[in-house]
């Protein structure tokens, strides 16, 4: 479900690049040190990070904490609210396949738990009808159109991020249905972390749907998130 | 104070198409006067509704504003910052305007 390793001068980042090759499991390092450019640093030895002018010094940092503007929260990642199942950058032309997040500073133990679960574990719980159903039916991510499932030669990728794809676009009442029945199968196959200060953790996009549960609006929970493409 | 503003992601300048307006307003207001000038003149709301099944909540946009002319570094507002003086930030257009990029769509979600 998950590998643990922890954090020394001597980690093997080639073992780290490994395990996200077969990318089945999060990894999880603990007593990560909490400093940008050192997550920056580590991030660029297993592959290259999506630059965005919103993040830290317009580069690869990104603070992940609540947030408002003109008092609206400046995104669903920057509220408190419980954020479902998700792909990150579904809209993305080119969906990065890896996130690094970085716990500096967690919620109460009871909130802003994270929660995983892994591509196989949902495929084994679909029937072959249903996954030719989620690799033709294409859905809309706001100016992207890709089905869920992407069958990859003999394996499979996942796309699924239902507030971008309610957000950009009508969708029907059966297909609000569908997104609930997946949510519901997605939750039930799913299993949760609470991440301590100076966790790093590190795992495939393209594998794995994460998301986290809601907090208290007053709390400093604050995770430092890269995303990547893996060499 | 004449300014230019462009609708969009400041990571993808080839989508962006800037206008050239007049604001009546001086740059010694406060950047957030500023920012509610300007959604009033164009039109545009400044969050966009997000919704998954029975939720619905508002995210703000989020602004730029660009630091040199023909250079992708920007000031990325926040809260922090609403209560600066307009003539405290760059003017990077081409005639000394202040640049201006508002995000209503990408990275909304996460």
């Amino acid at each position: 479900m998950l590998t643990k390793l922890k954090y020394t001068e001597e980690l093997n980042v080639q073992e780290v690049y490994h395990q996200l090759q077969l990318g089945e499991q999060p990894i999880l390092i603990k007593n990560f040190p909490l400093d940008d450019l050192y997550l920056e640093n580590f991030v660029l030895q297993l592959g290259e990070p999506v630059i965005e002018a919103r993040n830290i010094r317009g580069k690869s940092v990104f603070n992940v904490e609540v947030s408002k503007q003109n008092n609206f929260f400046r995104s669903i990642a920057n509220s408190n609210i419980e954020f479902p199942l998700h792909t990150d950058c579904a809209d993305f032309k080119e969906i990065p396949n890896c996130i690094a997040l970085l716990c500096v500073q967690p919620a109460t133990e009871t909130q802003g738990t994270s929660r995983f679960t892994s591509l196989s574990a949902i495929l084994e719980k679909l029937s072959p009808i249903e996954i030719k159903l989620l690799t033709q039916k294409q859905w809309l991510f706001r100016n992207k159109q890709r089905p869920i499932l992407q069958q990859e030669e003999i394996s499979y990728s996942i796309c699924y991020d239902r507030i971008t794809m309610e957000t950009f676009a009508e969708v029907s009442k059966e297909d609000i249905n569908l997104l609930h029945k997946l949510d519901a199968l997605f939750n039930n196959v799913s299993f949760t972390l609470f991440l301590e200060q100076s966790d790093l953790i590190l795992f495939r996009n393209d594998l794995l749907l994460h998301g986290r549960s809601g907090f208290d609006l007053d709390s400093r929970r604050l995770l430092k998130r890269v995303r990547l493409y893996l060499k | 104070m004449n300014i230019q503003y462009a609708i969009g992601e400041p990571d993808n300048q080839n989508g962006l198409i800037y206008k050239q307006i007049a604001i009546d307003i001086s740059d010694k207001n406060t950047i957030g006067d500023f920012i509610s000038k300007l959604h009033e003149i164009i039109g545009l709301p400044m969050y966009r509704e997000v919704t998954w099944g029975e939720n619905t909540t508002k995210v703000s946009c989020v602004y730029y504003i660009q630091k040199k002319l023909g250079e992708l570094s920007f000031i990325v507002l926040d809260k922090s910052r609403m209560n600066t003086k307009v003539s405290k930030f760059p003017k990077s257009g081409p005639n000394g305007e202040l640049t201006i990029i508002i995000n209503n769509s990408t990275g909304i979600v996460n």
